[in-house]
């Protein structure tokens, strides 16, 4: 019974995914991608079967350890566009740094202004990162890491909206500049928008994604103790 | 092993030995005390691995590719708790939203503007 109801919510975040996906496919729009559907169609389930989050999550145990091999996999990428970044290595590495590092303190200022909790301020300051990262990282804080989850998709989702239009009013004209604010902003989703530019703008969001996940993983305890 | 496709079933040898990266990632974490998360260390070993050439960047084709295109599956546990914490998004739902918002902005033009001011004269494109 255990065994069997275990590897039912399993198969029920599969299906959901896929189905999201689908219907991605059909509507292809921005609040139609499957981080939305497809969290609406498990959460709907489980509200009409009456059951209970941690058993959920504990039966999605195994793709939860997936996490861990997927953020070693962004190696790959960043092996990738590693010739363009020591090309631009000076302009990458200040613009990422003062992006990254100046989204965290307005995060955490305006957290601090409007009063909200402090565990509320520590799942957002993580959110520019990668959302694995995001979440890992705004555990080891102190914070919630399905908050912080929830934050970081939602960032990279304004990102990729905002971005373009941002970037054109700066008059921005580079694509390799384009491409590294986009994966900065909007981490792998910014990366994936980026593509659109061409190779050369992927690989600069790749490179400004996964900096940034460095920065956040290394900079948000420091950042903590200064200001919580 | 030279020829362009790899076998299907060679994912789970690919997926196997990330985690075994991060495995590693994981030990030298705890035992060294770092303030780093594991998978960004795990990620810098096989960094390493590939930039000095011990490892192909050919044998991780297909499960990077995976998980940059289906990293939503894997989030989608954690994602979905998120409505335990509804009381706090319905309350603090505006003030949440300014702050995405308006942080992200911050990110997208300091970024961008930094990069833009800083860039070298030599450099072109």
């Amino acid at each position: 019974m255990m065994v069997g109801q275990t590897a039912l919510l399993l198969v029920l975040t599969l299906f959901s995914y896929w189905a999201g996906c689908r219907l991605h496919r059909r509507i292809p729009h921005m609040l139609m991608s499957p981080v939305f559907t497809s969290t609406l169609i498990v959460a709907g389930i489980l509200w009409l079967t009456h059951t209970d989050y941690q058993t959920y999550r504990m039966a999605n145990e195994p793709l939860t350890w997936l996490l861990g091999p997927a953020q070693v996999a962004m190696a790959v990428p960043l092996f990738r566009g590693w010739n363009l970044l020591k090309k631009h290595l000076s302009s990458v590495l200040s613009g990422v740094c003062g992006g990254t590092v100046s989204g965290m303190l307005t995060a955490t200022l305006m957290g601090k202004i409007l009063h909200l909790s402090t565990v509320t301020i520590l799942s957002l300051a993580p959110k520019s990162a990668t959302t694995p990262v995001a979440m890992l990282t705004s555990q080891a804080v102190g914070g919630v890491p399905e908050l912080a989850a929830l934050f970081a998709v939602l960032t990279g989702i304004l990102g990729v909206v905002a971005g373009p239009v941002i970037l054109r009013w700066m008059g921005i004209r580079n694509i390799l500049f384009k491409g590294l604010a986009l994966g900065t902003a909007g981490q792998m989703i910014g990366a994936a928008r980026a593509s659109k530019w061409g190779d050369a703008a992927a690989a600069m969001g790749i490179v400004g994604m996964s900096v940034t996940a460095l920065l956040i993983g290394l900079f948000t305890p420091l950042l903590i103790r200064v200001f919580i | 092993m030279n020829g362009k496709k790899l076998p299907v079933w060679f994912v789970a040898v690919e997926i196997l030995i990330l985690f075994l990266v991060f495995l590693l990632g994981n030990a030298v974490v705890r035992l060294m005390k770092w303030p780093v998360p594991p998978g960004l260390l795990g990620m810098g070993i096989l960094f390493i691995l590939l930039a000095t050439g011990k490892v192909r960047v050919h044998l991780f084709e297909v499960s990077s590719q995976f998980f940059v295109r289906h990293i939503v599956l894997l989030l989608l546990p954690a994602i979905v708790g998120v409505f335990r914490f509804w009381p706090v998004l319905k309350k603090e739902g505006w003030k949440l939203g300014l702050i995405l918002v308006v942080s992200t902005i911050t990110v997208l033009v300091a970024t961008a503007g930094i990069a833009r001011m800083t860039k070298a004269k030599g450099e072109e494109k």
